[in-house]
């Protein structure tokens, strides 16, 4: 690697880093007009034009408020617990094609990274959240957040079941582990065609992942209070929101590369950088409204559901969709 | 060892916090410390499997002992009660059987690291760096070798995961029945379990 090619890796991370920071800004105000308007009440409409800066405004309160440690709790475990939310999702980010190649002097693809096991990386880093929620959890000293981060580490492990299998299945239309290679073998026929069932498991599973409604139930307020960060204040309390909106963005944009054609689309010749990025960010932030509408549409599961869903529903579909889908590459090829 | 220098700078960085993770491992007092340092040394061994160019290793490394093996032990750990349990003796009365084993590994690893061409040539195996890219990567190395050469092991295993899993599910379920079986018995387990909350 020559001193360039340090430079645009440097300058990708920056990018990704900030997209991140500003991204939860943006979105918590979307999400709670749109909460505000589905439920008939008003919304944050005081803070700047329409209250546009209502999520600033917290930032900064959040920011100058006190960071409270709880007595009797474990304390380098409880600081260390958001961190470990939020890297994994920002990790995960590196290996994301927002677009393809542009040449700019010299061939630049559009992903920080092409690492030859990219969606097997997109999935370890996904198992690595549950530890940021079983850490802040456990080390709360406190019953709620105890509870939460027992249900979280049951409900992710059993879900992330759900999504290796759904993944399993447009690895073998691929036949690569690589992002790129999957968008690139989608050019003839996106494959949420061939694999419907296997799209729908990952949504599902990946809105379970992420802790939203109607799998919420780590932070179930009316049952638990907040869950596993109920003990949280201050900036920490900040880093579970930044972590979760980050995961949000991560699943949709995964979803858009596996199953939507990532960056493909009608192109404009001669700017197909462009068009690239414009198409995967159109998609993605389609499945970004998915997420918030959901939580307006939707009534929180009991326990026990979530969990036979899970093991008595989902699983037996997940495998027969993998043995059609290797069954159908088989006869094609 | 190559004369890539942040590949060396890299490896020595991983190796000595894998180190110091495993004995985080063994000498801290509470269990869930133990327990997370462990996922810190599985992370640096990851990385080695990195430097190593075995990247689906790797991150198989991380899915499978990180992501699923240390939660269930994390999962287990939060539901006991921690109190006096940091209290054992971190030098156990199995150190007379441990000593010996170690310093027979130990051996073996100097064996290995300074022997002969020959040694490590043997240990190189059947695939050096240009078989692994002939075949057109680690990943597709080791599906070649697992699902011809070893099929039979692996199936055993799978086999044996199963009856693991669908055994501990029984005597699950068997305990319930007994329960169900003795309303006394029920009732009374109900009775201590209240009592103990």
């Amino acid at each position: 690697m020559d001193g360039w090619e340090w430079l645009i890796v440097a300058i990708k991370c920056v990018v990704i880093l900030l997209i991140f920071l500003g991204a939860p800004l943006i979105l918590v105000l979307v999400e709670r007009w749109t909460l505000g308007r589905l439920q008939s009440r008003i919304g944050p409409n005081r803070v700047g034009w329409s209250g546009t800066l209502q999520t600033a405004a917290d930032g900064l309160k959040l920011g100058i408020k006190e960071d409270l440690i709880p007595r009797g709790a474990d304390k380098i475990v409880f600081w260390f617990g958001p961190v470990f939310l939020v890297v994994p999702a920002l990790a995960a980010w590196a290996i994301v094609p927002v677009g393809p190649k542009v040449g700019l002097g010299r061939d630049i693809g559009l992903w920080a990274v092409d690492l030859n096991v990219g969606i097997l990386f997109f999935l370890a880093m996904g198992s690595l959240g549950v530890y940021g929620v079983v850490m802040s959890g456990w080390s709360s000293n406190s019953k709620y957040a105890h509870f939460g981060a027992l249900r979280a580490s049951a409900q992710v492990i059993s879900y992330e079941l759900i999504m290796g299998l759904a993944v399993l299945a447009v690895i073998l239309y691929a036949g690569s582990l690589s992002l790129i290679d999957i968008v690139e073998q989608q050019a003839g026929l996106w494959f949420i065609v061939p694999q419907f069932v296997g799209f729908l498991l990952f949504v599902i599973a990946g809105v379970a992942e992420t802790n939203r409604v109607p799998f919420d139930l780590p932070e179930a307020e009316s049952e638990i209070v907040a869950g596993f960060h109920v003990e949280y204040s201050g900036m920490r309390f900040a880093m579970f929101f930044i972590a979760e909106y980050a995961n949000i963005i991560l699943i949709s944009a995964i979803i858009t590369t596996l199953y939507l054609g990532g960056w493909l689309g009608w192109t404009i010749p001669g700017m197909e950088g462009l068009t690239g990025i414009v198409w995967f960010a159109l998609k993605t932030v389609a499945f970004i409204a998915m997420f918030l509408l959901l939580r307006a549409a939707l009534p929180r599961l009991r326990y026990d559901q979530l969990m036979s869903f899970c093991w008595k529903f989902l699983m037996p579909i997940g495998i027969i969709n993998v043995l059609l889908a290797a069954g159908l590459r088989m006869a094609w090829s | 060892m190559t004369d890539n220098l942040p590949e060396v700078i890299a490896f020595w960085y991983l190796a000595f916090m894998a180190v110091t993770g495993g004995v985080g491992v063994l000498a801290l007092r509470n269990p869930v410390h133990s327990a997370l340092s462990l996922v810190y040394v599985i992370f640096h061994v990851a990385g080695l499997f990195v430097i190593l160019g075995a990247g689906f290793l790797a991150v198989v490394q991380i899915i499978v002992y990180a992501g699923a093996i240390v939660v269930l032990f994390l999962f287990t750990l939060m539901m006991l009660d921690m109190r006096g349990i940091g209290e054992e003796r971190f030098v156990h009365r199995q150190l007379w059987l441990a000593l010996p084993l170690g310093i027979l590994l130990a051996i073996e690893a100097v064996f290995v690291g300074v022997g002969t061409p020959e040694v490590r040539e043997a240990f190189l195996g059947a695939f050096p760096p240009q078989t692994i890219s002939d075949l057109g990567g680690s990943t597709q190395a080791i599906a070649a070798v697992l699902f011809s050469e070893y099929l039979l092991p692996f199936e055993v295993a799978s086999v044996l995961l199963l009856v693991a899993a669908i055994g501990a599910i029984i005597l699950a379920r068997q305990f319930e029945r007994e329960l169900e079986a003795m309303p006394e018995a029920a009732a009374e387990a109900n009775e201590s379990a209240e009592a103990a909350s």
